[in-house]
C-alpha cells in the first residue's frame, strides 16, 4: 500500500505533461462523440429563428483574445445561423478586440452565404461606455452610433434604413467572458429579447437569468457552441474542441480519484501502525 | 417611443457636441486646456475645507442626475434626453483622459524602477520597449493607411508598417492574452487534484456534485449514462439531465442568494460614496 500513498503528491509538472498529452492526443485522433443538446441551447436557437424579418439582430462581441477559445465558436455559429436564415445583423462590442474578431468571422462566412457588407451586416465597432451607450441605443441608434467602423454614416448603410431605436432590434445576442449581462438587463427594455453566449466559468451565474426568463437562451462555454453547431448540422471549432475537453475532464476526475485513493491508503496504514 | 428634448438639450446638441474643424478646433482645444489649468489653480488656492465641500457637492450633483433619471418614470422624464450626448459623446472623451493618466502612472512607476536599479528593473525596460514599439507601430500603420487612401490606392497588406502592426497585435498581444487564459487549464487540473480530498461529508458531497457537472459538460461523460432511456421515470438519472438540474435548480438558487447579498453591499457602498460618507474620501487626510 505504501506505493499508493505516493500518489498524494504527484509532481505538478507530471500533471501538466498529462494535460498536454490528453489535448494533443484528442486533437490528432479525430474520434467521434455523440452531442446531446441541452434546453438552454435549443431556446437560443429558437430565439434566433423567431427574429422578425423587419428587425435586425445585435451581435455584441464583448470578448477578446483571452476568452476566444470559448466565445469565438459561439459567435461564429450564431453568425452562420444569421447568414443562413438571411437575418440582418450589426456587430458591436464593449471589448476593444471583440468587434474586430467578429468582423473577421462575418467576412469569413459572408462569401459562402453570398452576404454583403452594408446590406446584410454592418459593424458599429467598439463602444467604450457600457450603461450610457445602452441608454443611447434605446433612444436613438443613429445618434448613439453616428458611423460604422469604415466611417460610413449609419443612415447611409442600406440595412440600417428604418432602424431608429432599440425597438427596431429583434434580438440582442451577447457573447462575453465578463459580467456585462446585468447592464443589458438593466438598460434595455423587456420587449427586446436577449440571448447570451458566455464562458464556462461565468456560466453558473447566468442560469439565474435564464430561469427568470430575462434571457431567452444560453450557450455556456465550448459545449454550448458544440450543441449549437449540432443544431445547425455543422461541425466547427466547438464540436472539435469537445474531444480534448472530454479527455481532460476524464483526466481531472481520474487524478482526483487517485489522490483520494492515496489518502485512504495513508489513513489505513496509519491505523495499522 | 418619441424622444423628449430636455431643457437646453437641443442647444447642447447643436453647439456643444459637434466636431470642429480648422481654427475652431485648435481654439476650442487651447481654450479647454487653459480653462482646465485655470480651474486647477483656483481649486489649489481654495482652503482645504472649502475644496472638500465643493468636491462633495459636485459628486452629489453628478450622482443625482443618474439616480433621478433612473427612478423618474420614463414618460416625460426631462433628464433622459441628456443621457445620449452624455453617454455617446462626453463620457468617451473622459475615458480617453484616463488612458493618458494610466500611461503617466505606469511610466512613473517603471521609470523609478529603472533609475533606482530596483530588483526586476529589466521587466520595466521591457515595458517601455513594448509600449513604445506598439504605439509607434500603431501610429505608423495608421499614417501609412491614410497616405495610401489620400493617394487613391488601397492600403497594401504587405506594407512594412502593416506587417509590423500585425506582428505587435496578432503575433504578440492576442497570442499572449490567449496564453494567459490557456495556462489556467493546467493550474485548474493541478489545483483540483490537490484540493478535492474527501476529509468530511461536505467535501464528499462537493466532489460528487463536481463529478456530475464535469461529466455532464462533455459528451464522453454523457456516454456513461447513454444506456438509460431518454424519456420516462429513469431519464432524470442521465448525467446531462442531472447536471442541468443542478445548474438550473440548486446552483441558480444559491447564486441568486449570493448576488442579492452582494448587491445590497454594493448599494450601501454606492450610497456612502455618493454622499461622501466614506472615511478619508476627498482630502480626508487633510482634515
Amino acid at each position: 500500500m505504501e506505493w499508493l500513498v505516493r500518489f498524494q503528491q504527484i509532481d505538478r509538472r507530471i500533471i501538466y505533461a498529462l494535460v498536454i498529452l490528453s489535448i494533443v492526443v484528442a486533437l490528432l485522433w479525430p474520434f467521434d462523440l455523440p452531442q446531446p443538446v441541452t434546453p438552454e441551447v435549443e431556446k437560443f436557437y429558437r430565439a434566433v429563428e423567431e427574429v422578425p424579418e423587419d428587425k435586425i439582430v445585435l451581435v455584441a462581441a464583448d470578448w477578446g483574445a483571452g476568452t476566444r477559445g470559448e466565445n469565438r465558436p459561439q459567435t461564429e455559429a450564431t453568425i452562420r445561423h444569421l447568414f443562413l436564415r438571411k437575418k440582418k445583423f450589426a456587430i458591436m462590442g464593449f471589448d476593444l478586440q471583440g468587434p474586430q474578431f467578429a468582423q473577421a468571422l462575418a467576412e469569413k462566412w459572408a462569401k459562402e452565404y453570398g452576404a454583403e457588407y452594408g446590406k446584410d451586416w454592418c459593424n458599429w465597432g467598439y463602444q467604450p461606455v457600457v450603461d450610457a451607450f445602452l441608454i443611447s441605443l434605446v433612444q436613438n441608434i443613429p445618434k448613439a452610433v453616428p458611423r460604422d467602423i469604415q466611417g460610413t454614416p449609419i443612415e447611409q448603410i442600406p440595412m440600417m434604413q428604418g432602424v431608429k431605436n432599440i425597438y427596431d432590434v429583434g434580438l440582442v445576442a451577447e457573447f462575453t467572458g465578463a459580467g456585462l449581462l446585468q447592464s443589458y438587463l438593466r438598460r434595455l427594455p423587456r420587449e427586446v429579447p436577449i440571448v447570451q453566449g458566455c464562458t464556462a466559468i461565468i456560466g453558473p451565474e447566468q442560469y439565474t437569468y435564464l430561469d427568470a426568463g430575462q434571457i431567452k437562451g444560453l450557450l455556456v462555454g465550448m459545449r454550448g457552441a458544440a450543441e449549437y453547431e449540432k443544431l445547425l448540422n455543422t461541425r466547427g471549432e466547438g464540436r472539435n474542441a469537445m474531444r480534448p475537453q472530454s479527455l481532460t475532464h476524464l483526466l481531472m476526475i481520474g487524478l482526483i480519484l487517485l489522490g483520494n485513493l492515496a489518502l485512504w491508503a495513508q489513513r489505513r496504514s496509519l491505523r495499522r501502525r | 417611443m418619441e424622444e423628449q428634448p430636455g431643457f437646453l438639450q437641443e442647444w447642447f446638441a447643436e453647439h456643444l457636441f459637434v466636431p470642429l474643424q480648422g481654427w475652431a478646433f485648435w481654439a476650442a482645444l487651447l481654450g479647454t486646456v487653459v480653462l482646465y489649468f485655470g480651474l486647477l489653480v483656483v481649486l489649489q488656492a481654495l482652503p482645504p475645507a472649502l475644496r472638500r465641500k465643493l468636491t462633495v457637492a459636485l459628486t452629489f450633483l453628478a450622482g443625482l442626475i443618474y439616480a433621478v433619471e433612473f427612478f423618474w418614470p420614463e414618460q416625460g422624464n426631462p433628464l433622459t434626453g441628456y443621457i445620449t450626448p452624455l453617454g455617446a459623446k462626453f463620457l468617451p472623451v473622459m475615458f480617453s483622459f484616463t488612458i493618458g493618466l494610466g500611461i503617466i502612472s505606469l511610466a512613473m512607476v517603471h521609470g523609478r524602477n529603472i533609475l533606482r536599479r530596483r530588483p526586476g528593473w529589466g521587466n520595466s525596460v521591457a515595458f517601455f520597449v513594448a509600449m513604445l514599439l506598439t504605439l509607434g507601430a500603431g501610429f505608423w500603420n495608421l499614417a501609412s493607411q491614410r497616405a495610401a487612401e489620400a493617394a487613391g490606392a488601397s492600403p497594401s497588406p504587405l506594407a512594412f508598417p502593416r506587417v509590423l502592426w500585425r506582428l505587435c497585435e496578432e503575433g504578440l498581444l492576442f497570442a499572449l492574452d490567449s496564453t494567459m487564459f490557456s495556462v489556467l487549464a493546467f493550474f485548474i487540473v493541478s489545483a483540483a487534484y490537490r484540493a478535492f480530498r474527501v476529509r468530511s461529508v461536505e467535501a464528499g458531497l462537493m466532489m460528487f456534485t463536481a463529478f456530475i457537472i464535469m461529466l455532464g459538460q462533455v459528451p464522453v461523460g454523457m456516454i456513461l449514462t447513454s444506456w438509460l432511456p431518454s424519456e420516462g421515470p429513469l431519464a432524470w438519472l442521465r448525467l446531462e439531465r442531472l447536471s442541468n438540474w443542478i445548474l438550473t435548480g440548486i446552483n441558480a438558487a444559491a447564486i441568486r442568494a449570493i448576488l442579492f447579498g452582494a448587491m445590497m453591499g454594493y448599494l450601501a457602498i454606492a450610497l456612502r460614496t455618493w454622499l461622501s460618507l466614506e472615511r478619508g474620501a476627498y482630502f480626508g487626510a487633510e482634515d
